[in-house]
């Protein structure tokens, strides 16, 4: 590294770290209450008594949440999601950016097929339509049915499309002239280059599929085939006593559980945890140039 | 020549079948759904269906703009959602590029891990954490009463409101959203990067002559596909953080719905509401992408 | 060259041509197969019928007609054959439903959410065989339901709250009960309803038919106590407030001695987005201001029918002003919440000892232990105070229920709806001894109560306790009564002279609803023997037509200057200016419209 450490530089250094130390902090600290919250008596959280070190330390919510078998039925479902969503998002994406990708001389349709993803992207026929043609589908219990109903991750793709086009035409045009074929390029040349925005895209995929809860509701009809975040929510009793009747209200007051919900946080925060560090590993500089001038 | 077309024609064939399954499934899930649509021309019912409700035309869309405060709904819409827009590309950019210039790997994997965990809290739970923060007798109230200021109830200030909202959005959100800026840096070759210091350039240049250039596509494309959602300014956040008494400035389309909601059941005023954001989102969408074809020759995809 | 270009070229545009038109088939498939799918799945829920294009009126001459088929055929009879409330049928019928279910209760051993007590007692007695379409946790199960109810997805017997149903009778979703009522209802579920005063029949009818079963709720749920820290009192050396004079005393006397700490509240508001003052749509908010309003006699959020007929809108008199001024007073002076509107959880604020006065329902003793956890000289008593000027007391009174239990269109078997509930209603008690599984596993299950059932308790109660004898009461009417009587000894010491804290065992599973009653329940029953109880309805307690489209925008603008007002942001002629915009913007055309309902009484 040839560059002049001077004191300024080191000043600004210090200031630099000082800033995202502070985020990082302003970022962890709710989280640390809420942790603090989790392991605390559930009176002594319904009473905003908790800062960040636990009140009546108790590992109760745990165990209410992971103690029945259920939490561990549901949590597979969460991951049989996550990985069949992966192994149809993935190729699908990678195979329909490449084309995507090139200009309109190469390929005739990529306009028009990417303003119609676009289109997708915004308008939607809304819940009902879309839950009754799910139901007509036989996607109703199904794993592959919460993989895919989210329609096509069109944001995704247009990520890809975009990284794919950053691409240096001499690579592929090289192999051409070499007698590659389409997928040879694809799958050869392309895809090992495209690491960081393979690893984002499965980050976002992770993500969106293991927090959803709503989609997992209503493609269910019981507790056996939930997802993990729809089958926590129920556990914990929002109250909105606008649409509930006498009867609810006095059920819902005697169940609200403060602690319950923190812990729930924590449990299902913990996979997202663990994976962002694993893929940041291919978050690393993936285009080289060698051999190639620009 | 025959070879070359026949090979283009295999290729051409090869990106159809590349292509296919994405559509296969667009059509399927996104597209089939759409006949919904027509809700927001009927009086819907339920029993009747879609095929049979009455079509009263534009008058859902009617209903809502005779409202006697509509403006204010919409300019509240527009304003957060704006705001957020913005704020949005530009802090994850900042942190993206702070976190750049940081050499220790652990450290830098350490706060970026850290900075984006607030995405996975909710904001029915966030929502409960930002009134006890900023609530009366919160920390934040407690510095300023410590410097002799007189407390204050936040959240119960319309002027406040929307920089609040605008504000802890973009907190909570920051660490995630520069998860693709910091996968995008990486695609800038560190050759450049040597380059420049050879010839003596100090770090802003790099940042502005190298980074920020490399970054530029994908920032141009975050903010043009951000411009979809620009009546979309949050539900699940507004409705956990605002009060009855800062209807003025907090209300939003989504919020002023869900009341609607609450009283009676309705669905085709849900679906004329979710079409005119769609309609806005995507004429947004088309002219920017124009203008930035236009203006600069940049074709975002 | 130029040639093969051009060659080449056209060819081009062919194929691209061609590519075009094939996406535009695609499309076209698309969007016919949505079209095919939806209409498909609107017969979906009329199975039994075939699967029908269209649904609406060809279902409904279909379904009246195989009811009446079907009903003849196979009702439910009685040894004699006759049918009857509890009888049973010749042949098993099946009863789809949705459950709503509380996940934390862990059912009890061998019963499954479809094979449970209830089940195999139904079956046994009913010969009706019980499916479950879908169940959920009841803090989800109102959206799901709202998506069944417009996917037209339903089960055959469901039960759905005020606005649900409201929906389903507009789109003439329901079986009509009318005909099943008078013949399959039993006598004690009539007898409750009756008991309203034909309210709860006439909630539960639109246009004229009944389309489902009503629940009855007991009468004193409505009631909003005043509840205070009697510990705080006592060390103080102050009495429990009877007017808003003294309230504002001892609000203040809390305050200025910190008894809750640095950030003593004197009197609670509600949670953030909660309703400051109940109205004729929702009407069971907590921690609530009613208490104060009703003092002056000013009923915001009720239609208020006047001695002269006239219908007025709660929140536009003369009294609401005043009481919004005294607000305000009680705001500036610092002991009413000064978190009011902003509050995060009104209840993490009592439960954490800081509050000296909250105004709640009778069983707001349910959650007094969680306060007492933390804090174990807490002890809360209730009173039916602040009185008005004239020594009454005026409490705002909800509506006779809120839940129905009714059967979607096209069933062949409405009166099951109905047996269902009488073999329940008949069988609480005997339920409640021989299963732990929680009553919300009953289908159809619609809670009916007498309406009276808290205060005929209370004064059971104190008779046992005082060593009396217990009026005679009917021990199905009156389920819990049995159980109560038994539990008082289980959780207060004896002698009951002293009903302090310190005596009562705060532990124990029963002591909520003891508590609540012989504290919360008790005050209702003072206050009505000394003949101070004025009850306050409102003319309707569902919305017109011109509510429909216009209320959400009247209320919008009433609950934010109202709070603003209390606050002080506005001042108090902002209500002036409020009342005449609300007049303007359509409250006189729907204050016309209760004033139609009123006199068509």
């Amino acid at each position: 590294m040839v560059e002049k450490k001077t004191a300024g530089h080191y000043a600004v250094q210090a200031v630099f770290v000082i800033i995202l130390v502070i985020l990082a902090l302003s970022c962890l600290l709710p989280l640390l209450y809420n942790l603090a919250v989790s392991f605390s008596s559930k009176e002594a959280a319904e009473a905003g008594l908790v800062s960040f070190w636990p009140v009546g330390f108790t590992v109760k919510a745990y165990q209410e949440i992971m103690g029945e078998s259920a939490f561990f039925v549901s949590f597979f479902v969460s991951v049989k999601r996550v990985v069949v969503a992966l192994l149809i998002t993935i190729p699908t994406l990678t195979m329909a950016a490449y084309p995507l990708a090139k200009s309109k001389q190469e390929f005739a349709p990529r306009n028009i097929i990417l303003w119609i993803f676009v289109f997708c992207m915004l308008f939607s026929g809304g819940t009902i339509p879309w839950y009754m043609v799910m139901k007509n589908y036989g996607l109703i219990n199904n794993i592959l049915g919460l993989a895919v109903c989210g329609g096509i991750p069109v944001f995704n793709l247009i990520l890809m499309v975009n990284f794919f086009q950053d691409i240096p035409k001499e690579l592929e045009e090289a192999a051409m002239v070499d007698g590659a074929g389409a997928w040879y390029i694809l799958t050869h040349i392309i895809v090992p280059l495209s690491k960081p925005v393979i690893a984002t895209i499965a980050l976002f995929t992770i993500v969106t599929h293991w927090n959803d809860f709503f989609q997992g509701l209503v493609l269910s009809t019981g507790e056996k085939y939930y997802p993990l975040q729809t089958y926590i929510k129920q556990l914990i009793f929002q109250v909105d006593t606008s649409t509930m009747t006498a009867e609810q209200i006095k059920q819902a007051s005697m169940m609200s559980n403060t602690t319950m919900n923190a812990a729930k946080i924590f449990i299902s925060m913990i996979p997202v945890l663990c994976i962002y560090p694993f893929l940041q590993k291919y978050f690393v500089t993936g285009i080289t140039l060698g051999g190639v001038k620009e | 020549m025959g070879k070359k077309a026949s090979v283009l024609r295999s290729r051409a064939g090869a990106y159809w079948i590349m292509v296919l399954p994405a559509l296969l499934w667009m059509v399927l899930i996104n597209i089939v759904p759409m006949f919904g649509i027509v809700m927001a021309f009927q009086d819907f019912n339920p029993g009747k269906g879609m095929l049979h409700s009455k079509f009263v035309g534009l008058e859902n869309f009617e209903y809502m703009f005779q409202m006697k405060d509509v403006s204010q709904i919409f300019i509240n819409t527009i304003v957060i959602a704006v705001g957020k827009l913005l704020l949005n590309v530009l802090v994850p950019v900042i942190f993206a590029l702070l976190l750049n210039e940081i050499k220790n790997v652990f450290f830098k994997r350490c706060v970026q891990t850290i900075v984006y965990l607030p995405h996975f809290i909710s904001w029915v739970i966030m929502g409960g954490i930002l009134l006890d923060v900023f609530g009366l007798y919160g920390p934040v109230n407690m510095v300023l009463s410590a410097f002799g200021a007189e407390r204050i109830a936040f959240f119960r200030i319309s002027s406040l409101f929307r920089t609040l909202a605008i504000g802890t959005d973009v907190w909570k959100e920051f660490g995630f959203n520069a998860v693709v800026y910091l996968a995008a840096l990486t695609g800038i070759s560190p050759s450049l990067y040597e380059a420049a210091a050879i010839d003596g350039a100090s770090r802003w240049q790099r940042m502005w002559h190298i980074t920020l250039p490399g970054l530029k596509p994908i920032i141009v494309l975050m903010t043009i596909l951000a411009l979809g959602n620009i009546l979309n300014a949050g539900f699940d956040q507004i409705y956990n953080i605002y009060n009855q008494a800062v209807y003025s400035t907090g209300d939003i389309i989504d919020t002023w719905v869900y009341r609607v909601g609450l009283n009676d059941l309705q669905y085709s005023l849900a679906t004329a509401v979710g079409l005119l954001k769609s309609v806005v989102g995507f004429l947004l969408i088309s002219l920017s992408y124009a203008i930035a074809y236009k203006k600069a020759n940049y074709r975002i995809f | 060259m130029q040639n093969i270009r051009t060659v080449k070229n056209r060819k081009g545009d062919k194929g691209s041509m061609k590519k075009k038109r094939i996406l535009s088939l695609f499309l076209a498939c698309g969007l016919t197969i949505g079209m095919l799918a939806g209409c498909g799945n609107s017969g979906d829920g009329a199975k039994e019928d075939g699967a029908g294009v269209s649904e609406g009126t060809g279902n409904a001459e279909n379904g009246s007609t195989d009811a009446g088929q079907a009903g003849g055929d196979n009702l439910p009879v009685d040894e004699n054959g006759n049918p009857s409330p509890f009888g049973k049928y010749a042949e098993p019928v099946t009863v789809e439903i949705v459950q709503s279910i509380n996940p934390t209760i862990t059912m009890p051993e061998g019963d499954t959410a479809t094979d449970n007590y209830y089940t195999r007692f139904i079956k046994e007695n009913l010969n009706v065989d019980i499916s479950v379409k879908w169940s959920s946790a009841s803090s989800d199960f109102n959206e799901k339901m709202n998506l069944a109810i417009a996917s037209n997805d339903l089960p055959d017997i469901l039960v759905v709250n005020e606005q649900q149903f409201r929906k389903l009778a507009q789109s003439d979703m329901l079986e009509d009960l009318t005909p099943y009522y008078d013949t399959y209802a039993c006598d004690i579920i009539k007898q409750n309803v009756d008991s309203t005063g034909g309210k709860a029949i006439e909630n539960a009818s639109y246009d004229g038919k009944l389309l489902g079963l009503p629940n009855v709720q007991v009468e004193a749920d409505g009631y909003a106590l005043m509840w205070i820290r009697q510990d705080w009192l006592d060390a103080l050396n102050l009495e429990a407030p009877t007017t808003i004079e003294e309230l504002e005393t001892v609000a203040k006397a809390f305050v200025d001695n910190k008894m809750g700490g640095e950030n003593t509240i004197g009197i609670v508001g509600p949670t953030v987005n909660g309703k400051v003052y109940n109205t004729f749509l929702s009407i069971n908010n907590l921690n609530n201001l009613d208490g104060i309003f009703q003092a002056f006699q000013s009923y915001p959020g009720f239609w208020i029918q006047g001695e002269d007929g006239k219908v007025e809108y709660g929140s536009t008199t003369a009294q609401t002003k005043e009481a919004l001024a005294e607000l305000n007073k009680m705001y500036q002076e610092g002991y009413l919440d000064q978190e009011l509107g902003v509050r995060k959880d009104a209840d993490e604020a009592w439960k954490s000892g800081k509050v000296g006065i909250l105004f709640s329902p009778w069983w707001h003793g349910y959650n007094v232990k969680d306060g007492i956890a933390n804090d174990p000289a807490m002890e809360w008593k209730a009173y039916a105070a602040p009185l008005a000027a004239d020594g009454q007391w005026y409490p705002k009174l909800g509506g006779v229920g809120g839940s129905y239990c009714a059967v979607r269109k096209g069933y062949e078997h409405p009166e099951v709806a109905i047996l269902l509930n009488n073999y329940l209603r008949v069988n609480e008690g005997k339920f409640q001894e021989e299963t732990t599984l929680d009553a919300g596993y009953y289908p159809g299950r619609v809670v009916i109560t007498p309406l009276d059932e808290n205060s005929v308790s209370v004064r059971a109660l104190r008779a046992e306790m005082n060593g009396e004898e217990v009026e005679a009461f009917d021990p199905v009417n009156y389920k819990l009564l049995e159980s109560d009587l038994s539990s008082v000894s289980q959780c207060l010491e004896a002698p009951y002279d002293d009903m302090g804290i310190e005596k009562w065992d705060v532990e124990h599973t029963v002591f909520g609803r003891v508590y609540s009653l012989l504290m919360g329940s008790a005050a209702v029953e003072d206050a009505a023997d000394a003949g101070i109880v004025n009850k306050i309805y409102s003319v309707t307690y569902t919305q017109t037509e011109t509510m429909e489209k216009k209320w959400t925008n009247l209320e919008k603008k009433e609950n934010e200057t109202f709070l603003k007002i209390i606050i002080g942001e506005e001042p108090i002629d902002a209500f002036d200016t409020f009342v005449e915009e609300w007049k303007a913007e359509g409250g006189d055309e729907i204050t016309a419209e209760v004033q139609a309902i009123a006199d068509g009484k």
